[in-house]
């Protein structure tokens, strides 16, 4: 077995050993942080510049919803920031139709989708907002309640996630008030 | 975007919630989208509670226009007194009345399934339960948009008619897939192919001077025997009257008797 010389270390070279020593320690450290902390840390803020043009309070409601929080988890902040536009957009675009609906059910005849907001700043999920606005646009000239409501009720829908009320993460769902029949305003 | 021009008049409701009746013009207007699909049939709608008495033989080849035979009603009206079975008695008596082969094929019956065998280009849209249920309840035309040598067209259907799949290859996938389609097939100097996208646009025919209101003023009494509106009196309160309903474009419903224009109207609440 071959002899190991062990090799006594001068002070300057111990202090090297502890500097690089320190910095990988708090490299670990940081790394452990970064890991352990929740999804939030990379969660813009309502004043971003994403939501320039969109409601605040919609804004604010969807920074705060878990749903939401959830499915960002883990994206690149970029990706993430695109993605929250996109909601925002779509809590907005959602509760327009389920207000569309409840209009035709009362009124007897479709009403226009109202123009929805556009941020100053378009994110990449921009495309898909125009895709769902076209489609509800579409049922909405469609004659046809039944299309609308298949819409609001599919489970793969924005009427799924997206609470009816604004600021009621809590409460009833879009395709919940759909299929529960009601009718808004004064229900009926 | 224009709202669709679809069913009926403007908003008759109050503030309250209320709606004032009056007659209006009543017509369905469906803009779908749909794709085009090889046909080899086209279908005979013969509506439950009636029956096609033939004119031809099965395997008997037909002419556009030749008749068919003649619809009849399964043992004649009901003498029910329930609005309900009334208003369902008046729909399957609008059916009555000669059939007619509105394209050239081989004529196919088999028990109540009445068929024309003729190939050509459909264009088709599923439909979900309600769906069908609600389009069987009228007759429709149609015109399609659909890709052709010449880019887009619109084109007249030749016959529209309602299928219903026999079979269901995976139901547990398919657990409230759509079962019906509704076809409007093309005509032969149409040159365009399968599987291509399509708007079809189905159009009831028109009928004046009806009385519609909301389906939501439209319910059942206690024993479900009747469609019943709920009438303002001359004191404020409200009392349940026994209408007779006709069609509906799911929103809208045709009220045939049992209301007056001027009458005020509640929400109903079902039992």
């Amino acid at each position: 077995m071959p002899s190991v010389e062990r090799v006594p270390a001068s002070s300057g070279s111990r202090k090297v050993y502890l500097r690089v020593f320190g910095r990988i320690c708090a490299i670990i450290l940081v790394a452990a942080v970064a890991g352990c902390a929740d999804s939030r840390a990379d969660m813009p803020s309502s004043s971003d510049p994403v939501f320039v043009g969109l409601d605040r309070s919609v804004v604010e409601e969807v920074l705060s919803s878990p749903v939401a929080q959830d499915r960002v988890a883990g994206d690149a902040p970029e990706v993430a920031r695109s993605r929250y536009q996109g909601m925002v957009r779509n809590f907005v675009l959602c509760r327009s139709a389920l207000a569309a609906y409840q209009s035709w059910l009362r009124e007897g005849q479709a009403p226009p989708l109202p123009e929805q907001p556009e941020p100053l700043n378009p994110a990449s999920s921009a495309a898909s907002i125009a895709r769902a606005t076209n489609t509800i646009e579409s049922l909405l000239a469609s004659g046809d309640i039944e299309l609308l409501r298949n819409e609001l009720t599919n489970t793969a829908g924005c009427g799924e996630w997206i609470p009816a009320s604004p600021g009621d993460l809590a409460g009833p769902t879009i395709s919940d008030v759909v299929r529960g029949g009601q009718l808004g305003k004064d229900d009926g | 975007m224009a709202p669709s021009p679809n069913a009926t008049t403007a908003d008759e409701s109050a503030a309250s919630g209320e709606f004032r009746v009056k007659k209006t013009r009543f017509q369905v207007t469906y803009r779908l989208d749909a794709a085009t699909a090889e046909g080899s049939a086209i279908g005979i709608d013969v509506p439950f509670g009636t029956r096609l008495v033939p004119s031809v033989e099965s395997g008997q080849r037909v002419k556009p226009g030749q008749v068919l035979g003649r619809i009849e009603l399964v043992g004649g009206l009901s003498d029910a007194e329930g609005t309900v079975e009334q208003s369902r008695d008046l729909l399957r008596a609008r059916s009555v009345g000669p059939v007619l082969a509105e394209v050239g094929g081989v004529a196919r019956i088999s028990g109540s399934a009445v068929w024309v065998e003729s190939s050509g280009i459909d264009v088709v849209v599923g439909l979900k339960p309600l769906q069908e249920l609600r389009y069987r309840g009228m007759a429709f035309s149609g015109s399609a948009s659909v890709e052709t040598v010449l880019g887009q067209q619109a084109v007249p259907c030749m016959a529209v008619w309602l299928s219903r799949s026999k079979s269901d290859p995976d139901p547990e996938a398919n657990s409230g897939a759509e079962l019906a389609s509704v076809h409007c097939r093309l005509g032969e100097n149409v040159e365009t192919a399968p599987g291509l996208s399509a708007v079809l646009v189905l159009a009831s025919p028109a009928q004046n001077d009806v009385v519609t209101v909301p389906i939501i003023y439209i319910g059942l009494d206690a024993g479900g025997e009747n469609y019943v509106a709920r009438v303002r009196q001359g004191d404020g309160s409200y009392s349940e009257r026994p209408v007779i309903v006709g069609a509906t474009d799911g929103v809208r419903r045709v009220v045939l008797s049992g209301l007056e224009p001027g009458d005020v109207l509640a929400p109903v609440v079902e039992p």
